[in-house]
């Protein structure tokens, strides 16, 4: 699971938190919980400028249930359309495929 | 009132790394006077300033003006990353014709070794501190490869067109001597390079350098005209693709010319994908082939895109990477651009973009300029 803002007015669902909805404008938000999206693209991340990093960081944008792309550390590589599970790792969402989306 | 012109540019050298010692201020310091000298004016002179920089903290503008010595009557501090030049020119404009200011110079620059930024990048805002430093992302070389990603997908793209943008400018910067990386660029070269973030290899991901730049808006003096400005600031909430920045806008109807007038483009370049997207956004790019149009446009110059290399070749000073492409475009309209000057150049557009505030940036503004008749 992962902490989502959600409108009380119109449903619209945001990561990370709003002050007021970006749809609709009310102020009548509410947190909420999202746990699962769809990988849109990934990357793996080589190198950090200036950094050692000891292994290469899958990374992605993945559309979260009912909401917009989000960017987590996804547990394997993954396609595009892969489904995953959302949760919330100090902070960063994490993402764990646990399978294809069929297309 | 009369109207406010860009009456002097100039360029504090950018290096690789500060010489040990030099400071931000110190940097700032240089490209006021760089500029003012252009301009033909002295310190004195003014009574307007506008600085965006990441690390004059704890400084501030008004830390600046005092030990400048400035006796200021209109005084602004820009955050917006790659977009504040445009931003402060905007800003500068309307107080110079409205008579708050006479002369206002604008600053950007920074000094950020390897350590402070990313310092930077992990702490930009209190999204990227607390759901992207911690992924961790690398800063927003990631970001922007997934971005890239989607370009490509969108536009049936393959590395190589890419390459041919970040090549084609740093054959610009070949004839640029203010460029810290000059040395030609070849398509082996650049497929070759280590990949920093799939699909975006070295020579995709600006290089971080130290530096400052100015303008001098002024009015009553010889000087570049502002034929229109327009800005963008979060125009999707971070929840599209990243693929439109929001422009023009009506920066075409306010200008009263169109992008085929246009005999110049500096576009804000922090990757290529972002280089054809404003492109694109500012209907610079003819034909239905993105990949025909750099190769046919670009790469001939038929087009003279980002002509001092670019942040690409040229590097990205922090803060005065938006000011960069600002300040090139003035010297090209001057006749100032030494070997790299475009024969005959009048009009120049310009654009910033900058401020990723959690998957890309959030602003972006554009200028069209015109050279003095």
């Amino acid at each position: 699971m992962i902490p989502i803002t959600v409108c009380a007015g119109c449903d619209a669902r945001f990561f990370p938190e709003r002050l007021l909805c970006a749809r609709c404008g009310s102020s009548e938000v509410a947190l909420g919980e999202v746990s699962g999206g769809v990988v849109e693209e990934a990357t793996l991340l080589r190198r950090v400028p200036g950094a050692a990093l000891l292994n290469a960081v899958p990374l992605g944008s993945v559309r979260f249930d009912g909401g917009h792309p989000i960017i987590v550390r996804l547990d394997q590589r993954a396609e595009r359309g892969a489904r995953v599970e959302l949760e919330l790792d100090g902070g960063a969402p994490v993402a764990r495929l646990y399978r294809r989306e069929s297309t | 009132m009369a109207e406010a012109l860009i009456v002097g540019a100039a360029e504090s050298p950018y290096r690789r790394r500060a010489e040990p010692g030099t400071t931000t201020a110190q940097l700032l310091r240089d490209a006021f006077l760089r500029a003012l000298a252009s301009a033909g004016l002295e310190p004195r002179d003014v009574d307007g300033l506008g600085v965006a920089s990441f690390s004059l903290a704890p400084d501030h503008a008004i830390d600046l003006a005092w030990r400048l010595g400035l006796r200021l009557r209109w005084l602004t501090e820009d955050t917006n990353g790659g977009a504040s030049a445009l931003n402060m020119l905007a800003h500068a404009r309307r107080a110079v014709e409205a008579g708050d200011a006479d002369v206002v110079v604008l600053l950007a620059g920074d000094v950020l070794g390897t350590d402070d930024f990313r310092r930077l990048v992990d702490g930009y805002n209190v999204a990227t501190r607390d759901h992207l430093a911690p992924l961790p992302f690398g800063g927003p070389n990631s970001l922007f490869a997934l971005l890239t990603r989607r370009h490509m997908l969108r536009h049936g793209l393959a590395r190589e067109t890419y390459g041919a943008v970040a090549i084609a400018q740093r054959a610009w910067a070949g004839l640029n001597p203010g460029a810290v990386y000059r040395a030609p660029l070849t398509m082996v070269d650049y497929l070759s390079a280590p990949l920093v973030a799939d699909p975006l290899g070295r020579f995709d991901c600006v290089p971080i350098v130290c530096g400052a730049d100015a303008v001098v808006v002024a009015r009553d003096r010889p000087g570049v005209r502002i034929r229109a400005l327009a800005a963008s600031y979060n125009p999707d909430g971070q929840e599209g693709d990243g693929l439109v920045s929001g422009l023009p806008g009506r920066l075409w109807e306010d200008a009263g010319v169109g992008p085929g007038d246009m005999d110049l483009v500096s576009v804000y370049d922090d990757y290529p994908a972002m280089v054809l997207v404003q492109l694109a956004d500012l209907g610079l790019v003819s034909g239905e082939s993105l990949a025909r149009f750099v190769d046919t446009e670009i790469a001939t110059r038929r087009l003279p895109v980002n002509t001092s290399g670019g942040q690409l070749s040229a590097g990205q000073a922090g803060a005065a990477g938006g000011m960069h492409g600002l300040v090139e475009a003035v010297l090209q309209l001057r006749g100032q651009a030494g070997h790299r000057q475009v024969g005959g150049a009048r009009t120049a557009v310009v654009s910033g973009y900058g401020m990723v505030a959690y998957r890309y940036g959030a602003c972006a503004n554009a200028a069209v300029l015109e050279a003095a008749p």
